[in-house]
């Protein structure tokens, strides 16, 4: 009896490690193909932007006027001086709308006294349902600064209140300990010029945590010592410069990090702001713009760039680290869920039949496909259904293929935009890339599968963040907006 | 089952993989490292050379041309577009005579008639940084790729014959926005010898073209558009964004049949061409109309209150004092608004 469940068990497994392979064999080629398209989009890229002067889209009265979206939430210690950063940014037609989300701290005073504020009666058109507005403030010293106080009600509601006053054709969404190359806006522009029917750009999001940060910029890059860290540098290099870049030419992107993103704002203002009621705001927007567009026969192109840089501090513990990747999870699997009714619907073009599906299949079940596999192969294994040797060869495939897919981001971006270059940072760079595959991933799939579930159970808090800070020695912990 | 020597094979070769891609990607970075300093040592020579070539009193002395000569292309030809941004009068048509002698002029040229888009966009970048004029202009300005379009528009700027500007007007109409972009700031950076032809080029256009057009016309706030501006502000398209466009240029040519006009046009429906007509009362500080904007402080539309306030605080005396007036008033959103507009910094206009 018990032979023939044995039986009937291991034929099971041979045809759910089948499946697995299958699904395995799929995801890589597809893979391959992003990073072709990559490829081919970073040469076209590096050829246009060669020896290319953005001295008139500074200069130019024609220029599109751009509105950047500042959340502040506890930033008492370091909002003077990432505001500073934004003002100094190398473009001319901007304005800085820095929301204070009712902040515990000390915020709104480090703002009153280093930008020489004064209070102005505080009405406005509201465009966009928000929280209440306790008061508006205007820089006597910096014309282009709308600060604006705030009652607490996360990081959508102060991005709404932003829109709400926001003056400029285009609004650039940051979160708070975003700090943005000097030349980043003008790069992040020309899209807009591009191509007409653009809403939205999005640019590289880069790990900082290693480098050399001075007045709120990266002087010097490197590539951080700490593995945790380390491991998401290598991480991000592949998400943005294959991932996302690769989808430029595949259909167009689903995703604009909410950390560094332009958008028209008549585009968001009409599809009504940010969603309160999402961990995935920044994606539920886009998802819910690119849906629109089509709904709607209007333009709704989202475009990434690779060379406009912004930088972001990484979790360097794990218990952090595995509560944002959670969170990731759980927005996405809500946006997903949100907008089902473009899965596979031809109506919703290229990103109903390819980009959706893609986003469904590969980054919503990976954690489960994976997971399941692994199950199958350590129960198939233990009752002899599965040979060692077949085991190990999968196993070393997969790790072969996946540390191939992320060398070749590593050659990239050598021969694009070449940022890591002392040996040290190469060799780091080399060391991470090995080690991802030994143990990291395998964490990465635990935390997105306890997302998928904390997301099944109805669960939609932030959960804390903690940041070391930019400025050397400092140590703070402080929660995202 | 699988053979366990092919197993070994497959460890073998991925081992042998990784040993090979680390080698490799180590030694690229040391290739990198070692070219890039010699580049960076290349130029410091080269740049000193120009500057002594360039410099007010210097005499083009062999030697330095040699020096300049023996870099490689791919260093000369940053050096000279670095060099060019910072250079005019003189000293930047020495740098043409010098661009000329080591044949870079004739190179880039040959560059712009290529198959390719880089190349005749690596071309046209050089010449255009350079300001060296050429009838090539014409015939990429037609190109098919629209950065090219773009970057000759930029080139086009150093040499504006009536056949060029002719040619950069027909790219206002261009559906690809780069172009369009240049072309605008392009005709704006020219001034003169763009006014009347493009006065011309207003009376018979309509749409997305007049309308680029008549963005450049209101940059330049040119007197000889105001015919035109007249014209187009009774455009009453829905999106009033012709409309728009005239009231902001009869703003800058100024005078009283434009501040009559704008006065109608503050009871338009298209709310842009409404505001863009507040604003431009404003923006000529024509007092007469400090009443009629103080009537629109009460407008049900936020925007064209805000708008009437901030006219009327540009406006000077009499517009504070209508705010004032409106800020002790009964009408609660009248009030609200010039509460606002008069709490408002100098700084903030």
């Amino acid at each position: 009896m018990s032979q023939s469940y044995l039986g009937l068990l291991g034929q099971a497994l041979v045809q759910a490690e089948s499946f697995v392979l299958f699904y395995f064999i799929a995801v890589n080629g597809f893979y391959l193909l992003l990073l072709v398209s990559a490829a081919l989009e970073m040469r076209r890229h590096v050829l246009l932007i060669e020896g290319e002067s953005r001295w008139r889209l500074i200069s130019s009265a024609m220029s599109p006027t751009v509105s950047i979206l500042a959340p502040a939430y506890n930033e008492a210690a370091t909002v003077a001086e990432s505001l500073r950063a934004l003002l100094a940014l190398h473009y001319a037609r901007l304005e800085v709308v820095i929301v204070n989300d009712g902040s515990k701290d000390a915020t709104m005073d480090v703002l009153r006294d280093s930008f020489d504020l004064v209070a102005v009666h505080a009405v406005f058109e509201q465009v966009i349902a928000t929280k209440p507005v306790r008061a508006l403030y205007r820089s006597r010293t910096y014309p282009g600064l709308v600060v604006v106080d705030k009652e607490n009600g996360g990081k959508a509601d102060a991005l709404n209140t932003g829109l709400n006053f926001a003056q400029g054709e285009l609004v650039c969404a940051l979160d708070a300990d975003t700090l943005i190359e000097a030349d980043g806006i003008q790069r992040l522009v020309r899209p807009f010029l591009h191509a007409p029917r653009t809403i939205a750009s999005g640019g590289t999001i880069r790990i900082v945590n290693g480098s050399e940060v001075s007045q709120g910029r990266v002087m010097r890059t490197h590539v951080p010592a700490n593995a945790i860290a380390g491991l998401q540098v290598v991480e991000y290099l592949r998400a943005f410069l294959f991932g996302r870049l690769g989808w430029n030419r595949l259909g167009g992107n689903l995703i604009i990090s909410g950390a560094f993103g332009l958008f028209s704002r008549d585009a968001i203002l009409k599809a009504g702001g940010y969603r309160h009621d999402t961990v995935g705001e920044d994606m539920e927007l886009v998802v819910r713009l690119k849906r629109l567009s089509y709904e709607r026969g209007e333009p709704g192109d989202i475009a990434f760039v690779p060379d406009p840089v912004a930088w972001t501090e990484a979790p360097e513990n794990l218990r952090t680290l595995g509560r944002q990747r959670d969170r990731w999870q759980r927005g996405l699997a809500d946006v997903l869920w949100r907008h089902r009714a473009m899965f596979l619907n031809p109506r919703y073009g290229v990103t109903g039949l390819i980009v959706f599906p893609y986003y469904v299949l590969v980054e919503l079940f990976a954690p489960v496909i994976e997971a399941f596999g692994v199950i199958g192969l350590v129960v198939g294994l233990a009752f002899g259904l599965v040979d060692w040797a077949f085991a190990a060869l999968f196993y070393l495939t997969a790790y072969g293929l996946g540390t191939t897919l992320t060398a070749l981001t590593l050659v990239l971006e050598d021969l694009s935009f070449h940022r890591y270059s002392t040996l040290r940072d190469r060799l780091l760079l080399v060391g991470w890339t090995l080690l991802e595959n030994l143990g990291y991933r395998q964490l990465t799939v635990w935390w997105r599968l306890r997302g998928l579930w904390s997301y099944l159970r109805g669960r939609k808090q932030w959960g804390a963040m903690e940041r070391r800070g930019f400025v050397a020695k400092a140590s703070s912990s402080k929660p995202l907006v | 089952m699988i053979e366990a020597s092919l197993l070994d094979w497959v460890l073998a070769g991925e081992g042998g993989i990784v040993i090979v891609a680390v080698a490799f990607y180590l030694l690229h970075g040391v290739w990198l490292q070692r070219r890039s300093l010699e580049e960076q040592a290349l130029r410091t020579a080269g740049r000193a050379s120009l500057a002594r070539l360039l410099a007010p009193n210097g005499a083009v002395t062999a030697h330095d041309v040699a020096s300049i000569r023996s870099l490689p292309v791919r260093i000369q030809i940053p050096l000279f577009n670095e060099l060019s941004k910072n250079v005019a009068g003189a000293q930047k048509s020495t740098l043409r005579e010098l661009a000329r002698t080591l044949g870079l002029v004739s190179r880039a040229k040959r560059e712009c008639t290529s198959r390719r888009w880089p190349r005749r966009l690596r071309g046209a970048r050089f010449l255009a940084q350079l300001g060296e004029p050429d009838a090539l202009v014409l015939s990429l300005l037609r190109d098919r790729h629209p950065a090219v379009r773009a970057q000759a528009a930029e080139w086009a700027g150093t040499d504006p014959s009536p056949e060029v500007v002719a040619a950069m007007l027909e790219l206002l109409a261009d559906p690809a926005t780069l172009s369009r972009f240049a072309v605008q700031d392009a005709l704006l950076r020219m001034a003169e010898p763009m006014m009347v032809p493009l006065a011309e080029y207003l009376v018979v256009r309509e749409g997305t073209a007049a309308l680029a057009g008549l963005r450049v016309a209101a940059a330049t706030g040119d007197g000889r558009f105001h015919e035109i501006a007249l014209h187009f502000s009774h455009d009453m398209a829905p999106d009033g964004e012709a409309a728009a466009a005239s009231a902001e240029l009869l703003a800058a040519i100024g005078g009283a049949e434009a501040a009559n006009r704008l006065l109608a046009m503050t009871t338009f429906d298209a709310e842009r061409a409404q505001i863009a007509a507040i604003r431009g009362l404003g923006r000529m500080r024509h007092w007469p109309a400090a009443s009629r904007l103080a009537a629109m402080l009460e407008h049900p539309r936020w925007k064209v209150r805000h708008a009437a306030a901030l006219a009327l605080r540009t406006i000077g005396a009499p517009g504070v004092l209508l705010l004032r007036r409106a800020r002790a008033g009964e009408s609660v959103s009248a009030a609200e608004i010039a509460r606002l507009v008069l709490d408002l910094p100098d700084a903030v206009r």
